[in-house]
């Protein structure tokens, strides 16, 4: 009888831990690109958080504004404190899903197509994006990436006027990232 | 005319300081003196008991840690490793420039690198990190 209820205990225990399998990354890599006629620059974050639930398709991601790394040291310079203010506003966030996470299997070999929508935070803003990303699955290597467009005057990011040439209003961002089974 | 020569003169300095400001070098953290030099333990608590008060005190400072290497990273640029700070679920989050340090460095070895702390995500980043010594 013991025995049974202990069993029985043990089986729920795994079940709701296969069924909520969670993947993870801290090192994703996250990198924008903008390019006028006077200038161009890009600049990259190796430490993105992303926690990516493949019940509920839930999707999470975090980044630190001070930890994107510019060519130009004035640049970074500017970037944290003219315009992501990063000392008020640390960190940039999203929070959303994966519109089709049904489709999607992680636990097989092959490439999907996904569709991501949620809210983006940075520089104390809130916005709806939605982006198509691809996963690829080799072997239980699972990859993610997703580029997708932000419009500066949305998240109220001023550009002065005496640079405005310089700096393109939208900047392309791209996320790649090797993403791991989460062991419970 | 000596006004005309005295203009040209200052436009050049002016414009020679701008370009030099404009194409200035990121501090070079090997050759920079640590702001503050504490372990992963101390580092961590700080920011666990107040995420704002740590950020106030330790953002942008060149911070030095010495600890054991969790794992080593090489992503798309540079390279990265984790240090132990006593919590699995927080470590400290060691990012170079350069891929150097991944074919010196191991889990399992002990290390003290210096880095700008750029703030906690679930782990500690340092950013621009340079190794100040290995080994013991």
């Amino acid at each position: 009888m013991k025995q049974s209820i202990l069993s029985i205990v043990m089986m729920t225990f795994v079940l709701t831990a296969v069924s909520g399998q969670k993947y993870f990354t801290k090192t994703g890599h996250i990198s924008f690109y903008s390019e006028t006629k006077l200038e161009k620059f890009d600049a990259h974050n190796k430490s993105a958080s992303i926690v990516y639930d493949s019940e509920t398709g839930k999707l999470e991601a975090a980044a630190l504004v001070k930890g994107f790394q510019f060519e130009k040291a004035l640049m970074q310079e500017h970037f944290n404190e003219n315009y992501m203010e990063s000392n008020k506003y640390p960190k940039a966030t999203f929070k959303g899903a994966i519109e089709n996470f049904e489709t999607i299997d992680l636990t097989k070999n092959g490439k999907y197509a996904v569709k991501v929508s949620g809210d983006l935070t940075m520089h104390g803003v809130t916005k709806k994006v939605m982006t198509d990303g691809q996963i690829v699955v080799n072997n239980g290597k699972v990859e993610a990436t997703a580029e997708f467009n932000v419009v500066l005057a949305d998240y109220k990011i001023n550009i002065p006027s005496l640079v405005k040439d310089q700096i393109a209003k939208t900047v392309k961002i791209k996320i790649t990232s090797a993403l791991e089974m989460l062991k419970q | 005319m000596k006004k005309w020569i005295v203009f040209v003169l200052v436009a050049a300095v002016a414009g020679f300081a701008g370009y030099k400001m404009y194409n200035k070098k990121h501090t070079d953290t090997a050759t920079a003196k640590a702001d503050v030099v504490m372990s992963p333990q101390e580092l961590l608590s700080a920011y666990e008991s107040d995420e704002n008060a740590a950020n106030a005190k330790y953002l942008d400072k060149l911070v030095e840690v010495e600890g054991i290497i969790t794992s080593v990273n090489a992503p798309e640029k540079g390279s990265s490793l984790t240090m132990d700070s006593g919590n699995p679920m927080a470590a400290i989050i060691c990012e170079f420039e350069s891929q150097e340090v991944t074919k010196t460095l191991k889990q399992g070895d002990k290390v003290r690198v210096k880095g700008y702390c750029t703030g906690k995500l679930d782990d500690i980043v340092l950013s621009r990190c340079s190794v100040v010594a290995t080994g013991q």
